[in-house]
């Protein structure tokens, strides 16, 4: 099973590159000559040494035709190495890009229970590291893997081709380099992500402490933090070291066995005839051979974990990008104008298996009602807004929306006309007029009047900036402006989330005068912990254990002395 | 600027310089042997294989008496062929266990320099005072201790030794091959200039390309975040399209850059290919013709020669990046120093430490936060000790600055603040925040289990106490309902506490510990005005003789605290005991009857 999955992993890496496989052979074609000079240079090296050296003939024609020579490869190499880098840059750069395209416009499209079930944090990674990590294996592993064996196969075919006795004995070296290779590097693999893991722990450790230093300060956690911290600091220390000694260890080690292998081909090639070496410039070029051996091993070894990781984030993009919980903005057959009906029949709704929020909700809102939701934390008061902007599907029951079953209006019509004011304010950076416009291209007219209409104008006009998550305004204002956006299309049906809770009592005044004014000729659905704010309501629905205990005006419940009386009493 | 930076950065390097002595000794000897042991093939070529008379400089004699003088290779050629190669692996395994040892001592120190600094800016950052903390902006702070502080780690473990290392190598190698054959030797080094200049001024170009394309990356990932974060909005507006489009535009420039980057580097590494290819056909050249022509070089010491252009052609090329990696290595010590460089709080930790529980007095407290500015303006408020006391204000009315002041996090600028007839400013702060439990307006949670959040005070687990705490903040039962309960980590994935639930759980957290005062900072707002009555029921039965002040504008949060206290422009506007005030017929009055004529239009 997983070593089908990885096989899928390989063919999907692989099939992105198809469009680019005419690049990809030019980049091949540039490896091979690039590769080929590579290999030819000891060669040529050798060749002078043999004609111009040992012959002792003093003939500087042939020198400077090799140097030429010499020059002319590095030069040819050079200019198919800048084609072939700017090549593959611009393949792998490619793919990375419609990747994340596709990752982020599928997480776009997302219905909500899919993005609850994801989790937030969890496609950020999707969408930012996972896609990273293949870029990795286009920009930097495939091409150096084909490389790395094209190197290793011409270093062997011309050992063969110069003395296959001699190079045997200089193959004697590989293995071993390549066993010490793959098992040390799986070691420094191993450390790499624990010290990679520590220094997120450290990281996150100070933006936490930091961020709290007002908690840390006040509660005089000072020396707590400070030894919490070193412990940290000291894993990370220790780590560190050991990265860096297990990253020296490699080198030297390969150095002594190509020494090893180096003295056996002495050993091996001396001539018992001449009382000599075979010949000087073969030793040259095959102690020059055995020391490349190690770069093309050492580098498959270090890809070979980079090709892993990219199968698991391939995995992974895979898992996102085939998710079928997606929603279709423009699906549906009605749309256009509500007059603001709404009506629950039965509505039955669990977020995970039977554990019923809504057991059986029913009521029904006439256009231009004022309606509101009281009860409890964790009664379902936000179910319900969950539901009637079709974030969530009703599991059972029917939810009619102008006489019409909400699954069958257009979603982006639907929640045009139905507008939500969360508890928790969100703003986006950018500014004032963004944030209230939502592209929905209202006119500077319309943006300035919901501003005054939610007595936001006192202190943002349109053009204002607004930063990361508003917090260039306080609390307060943000709830003001969050209050703007949702009254700026002149939606059918209004519902407010809690939305008041952290503005003063004046301000608080002003803005449910406005409340007042734009929820006429609307439905407005209240939904509150504060009953002060909900007695001007047409109706009252109390929430009991996920059913309506009791609805009526506050003067009919406050006469009927159930669980709205109780709960005016502690007010 | 730059040597104040400098002097900086070596002092970071105090205590560490026997360490590092001895790295350097190991690093100078390691480039010897890296220089000598293509001489063992030169020997080789030249006298055991040849039958030159062995001629090597002064330096490396003791190799050939070490074995046995010249005399010793002329015996049988096999042998001194195997006395050569066993010669040429003792020289690799003693410059491999070298650079072993060097690289050991030198992590040892500069990791040791990086865990050290790492613990004082922490440990500073800490003990900066409230006022610092409150006009820094924090994410340039965190940015500070962490990205900082990585890039100078990679800078001090790192380039800087391999700064030590190349100049090492320039000098030991000019020796080595100039006592060989000088020409040969300035001919081998005779690019050198050109590359470091060349990849120098390359890298100090891309540098600012690179800021470039840090600040796109994560302009494209603050996008994507913020999508994702407010994903609702998103959907509930239909912005879909806007936000895709935004994040598309973002990742096309982005893709651009990365292109155009990689594009340069391309040109610079296949340039600098070019110019070492020439370096190195040069050597091939002229050694020829020294050795050829005026038979000035062996062919192997001309063998020698070639090995050493590659020993230099690296660390060359890295150089110019070396170099400008210095410049922005300075910079970041530059604002790491701004920070340390900030005065930490004066804990007075010699102060006194008398009992919390008498009356607290404001007596003509005047501050400001900034120059000239008049928060609190001659104030004098009178707290009985143990008593419940309410105040209200308008917003920045200065009802917060009361918290903060009495808890030392900014001094008075003039007047006095007494508890219990002593004066604040003579206590230790440690003992008096310690014995001022506050709860703040925006709760700050650890993601750590509600279990360690609210026991944040507790030297051991005693989780009798925290049940305790949270029973009286009201949200015990709420934790209970959680499938892991107290276990249950803020934050993560799953469980998110509703903003009135945080309230509650940092309410439960100032509960702990002996305070005897206890400040509700507008803390009371975020929870329904039923857990609302509840706390502060349970509280008045739990916390006889603890002195509570309770900062709100819900007139029915404080109509039942023993005096109420209104604030207006710096001072005490009205006080006195609910009924009071409501005959008073002042702020407080015009409060409540907002307040109540919301309650009751009907």
């Amino acid at each position: 099973m997983k070593t089908e999955k990885k096989k899928g992993g390989i063919i999907r890496l692989a099939a992105l590159m198809r469009p680019y496989v005419l690049s990809l052979l030019l980049c091949v074609l540039c490896v091979v000559i690039v590769n080929a000079a590579e290999i030819a240079k000891p060669l040529i090296a050798a060749s002078v040494i043999d004609d111009v050296l040992a012959s002792d003939n003093a003939n500087g024609g042939t020198v400077f035709v090799m140097g030429a020579v010499y020059f002319a490869i590095v030069a040819a190499g050079s200019i198919f190495s800048i084609v072939q880098m700017r090549a593959i840059s611009r393949m792998s750069q490619k793919i990375l890009s419609d990747m994340r395209k596709k990752v982020f416009s599928k997480i776009m499209h997302m219905s909500v229970p899919t993005l609850d079930r994801h989790g937030t944090g969890r496609l950020i990674t999707r969408a930012t590291n996972d896609v990273e990590t293949i870029n990795e294996f286009y920009s930097d592993v495939f091409l150096n893997l084909f490389r790395d064996v094209f190197l290793l196969i011409g270093i062997v075919v011309v050992l063969f081709v110069m003395d296959a006795r001699l190079a045997l004995a200089a193959l004697t070296g590989v293995p071993v380099i390549a066993a010490i290779t793959f098992s040390l590097k799986r070691i420094i693999k191993r450390n790499f992500k624990r010290l990679k893991s520590i220094t997120g722990q450290i990281n996150g450790f100070i933006a936490e402490n930091i961020s709290g230093m007002r908690v840390v300060q006040a509660f005089n956690r000072m020396r707590e933090k400070l030894s919490e911290f070193r412990k940290l600091n000291g894993d990370y220390y220790k780590a560190a070291k050991t990265q860096v000694m297990l990253n020296t260890f490699l080198r030297p080690t390969m150095e002594v066995i190509n020494s090893l292998v180096i003295a056996l081909l002495i050993a091996y090639g001396y001539n018992r005839v001449t009382g000599g070496f075979v010949h000087v410039s073969i030793l040259y070029a095959f102690t020059t051979y055995v020391k490349q051996f190690f770069e093309p091993i050492n580098d498959l070894a270090e890809k070979y974990t980079t090709v892993q990781s990219a199968l698991v984030s391939t995995e992974r993009i895979y898992e996102v990008l085939e998710e079928t919980g997606v929603e279709d903005p423009l699906a549906g057959t009605h749309g256009g104008d509500m007059r603001g009906e709404v009506e629950f029949r039965d509505v039955w709704f669990a977020y995970t298996g039977e554990d019923w929020v809504l057991k059986g909700v029913s009521f029904k809102l006439t256009a231009g009602m004022k309606a509101a939701f009281v009860g409890a934390t964790g009664v379902g008061k936000s179910t319900i807004i969950n539901l009637i902007s079709r974030n969530y599907t009703a599991q059972r029951g029917e939810i009619l929306i102008d006489g019409v079953p909400i699954e069958q209006w257009r979603l982006r019509d639907l929640r045009r006309r139905v507008s939500v004011v969360l508890q928790d304010v969100f703003l986006f950076s950018g500014d004032v007029r963004e944030n209230i416009d939502m592209h929905s291209g209202l006119s500077d007219e319309q943006i300035r009047r919901a501003l005054v209409t939610a007595r936001a104008d006192g202190f943002a006009s349109p053009d204002d900036a607004v930063s990361e998550q508003g917090l260039n305004f306080s609390s307060g204002q943000r709830q003001l402006l969050s209050f703007a956006r949702g009254i700026a299309t002149e939606p059918s049906v209004l519902v407010l989330d809690e939305a008041t809770s952290s503005i003063d009592s004046e301000t608080e005044q002003l803005v449910r005068e406005s409340i007042e004014r734009v929820s006429s000729g609307r439905t407005a659905i209240f939904i509150a912990h504060r009953l002060s704010t909900v007695r001007a309501c047409d109706v009252i629905f109390v929430l009991v254990d996920g059913n309506i205990a009791e609805s009526g005006t506050h003067d009919g419940l406050m006469a009927l002395g159930g669980e709205y009386a109780r709960l005016v009493l502690a007010d | 600027m730059n040597n104040q930076r400098l002097r900086a950065l070596l002092g970071y390097l105090k205590g560490f310089k026997w360490l590092l002595a001895v790295g350097l000794v190991f690093m100078a000897v390691e480039i010897y042997l890296s220089f000598v042991s293509p001489l063992v093939m030169s020997v080789t070529i030249d006298s055991v294989l040849d039958s030159k008379p062995v001629d090597v400089p002064g330096y490396f004699r003791w190799f050939i008496d070490m074995i046995g003088g010249e005399s010793a290779l002329r015996v049988d050629a096999l042998r001194s062929l195997l006395i050569m190669a066993a010669a040429m692996i003792g020289f690799r395994l003693a410059s491999g266990l070298l650079t072993f040892l060097r690289t050991y001592v030198n992590s040892k120190a500069s990791e040791g320099m990086i865990k050290r600094l790492r613990d004082r800016v922490y440990s500073h950052v800490q003990s900066l005072p409230f006022r610092y903390h409150a006009t820094v902006q924090t994410g340039d702070l965190i940015q500070r201790a962490t990205n900082d502080m990585e890039t100078l780690r990679r800078f001090i473990s790192g380039t800087l030794l391999e700064f030590v290392r190349t100049i090492c190598l320039f000098v030991v190698g000019l020796i080595v091959m100039a006592n060989l054959h000088l020409r040969l030797a300035l001919i081998t080094l005779s690019l050198a200039p050109f590359i470091v200049i060349t990849s120098m001024i390359f890298f100090k170009r891309i540098q600012n390309l690179f800021i470039e394309l840090e600040n796109q990356e994560s302009d494209m990932y603050t996008i994507a975040q913020e999508n994702l974060t407010g994903t609702r909005v998103v959907r509930a507006f239909g912005r879909e399209r806007f936000e895709l489009d935004k994040y598309l535009k973002s990742n096309e420039e982005l893709r651009r850059r990365t292109v155009k980057l990689n594009n340069m580097f391309a040109n610079l590494w296949s340039g600098l290919d070019v110019v070492s290819g020439i370096q190195i056909a040069l050597v091939g050249i002229f050694g020829i013709i020294f050795a050829v022509k005026d038979q000035s070089l062996s062919v192997g010491e001309y063998t020698a020669f070639m090995s050493y252009v590659y020993i230099f052609i690296w660390p060359l090329r890295n150089f110019g990046r070396v170099l400008s990696d210095l410049g922005r290595s300075l910079i970041s010590v530059g604002r790491i120093e701004e920070v340390l460089n900030a005065k930490p709080e004066d804990e007075n930790e010699n102060g006194s430490t008398p009992p919390l529980g008498g009356d607290i007095d404001f007596r003509d407290v005047t501050f400001g936060y900034e120059k000239g500015q008049k928060v609190l303006d001659g104030l004098n408020m009178h707290i009985e000790g143990g008593s419940t006391v309410a105040i209200l204000g308008g917003t920045g009315s200065g009802k917060s600055t009361l918290a903060q002041l009495l808890q030392r996090l900014y001094d008075v600028n003039s007047g006095h603040i007494t508890i219990g007839g002593e004066d604040i400013n003579r206590m230790s702060k440690h003992y008096l925040r310690d014995h001022i439990g506050i709860v703040l307006q925006e709760p700050f949670l650890y993601s750590k289990t509600i279990m360690q959040n609210i026991g944040i005070k507790l030297e051991t687990p005693e989780p009798e106490r925290v049940y305790e705490a949270a029973k009286v903040a009201a949200i015990h039962d709420d934790i209970e309902s959680f499938e892991q309960g107290y276990d249950t980590v803020v934050g993560e994935r799953g469980v998110t506490l509703s903003g009135g639930q945080k309230q509650r759980v940092a309410i439960a957290r100032s509960l702990i510990g002996d305070s005897n005062i206890l400040i509700f900072d507008d803390s009371l707002s975020a929870v329904d005005s039923k857990t609302d009555a509840q706390i502060r029921a349970a509280l008045k039965e739990r916390r006889k003789g603890t002195t509570t002040i309770i900062i709100s504008h819900r007139i029915t949060t404080l109509m039942e605290a023993d005096k109420i206290f209104v604030l207006k422009d710096g001072r005490i506007a009205e006080e006195g005991t609910h009924d009071e005030l409501l005959k008073l017929g002042g702020i407080y009055r015009r409060t409540y009857d907002i307040q109540s004529m919301q309650a009751e239009e009907v």
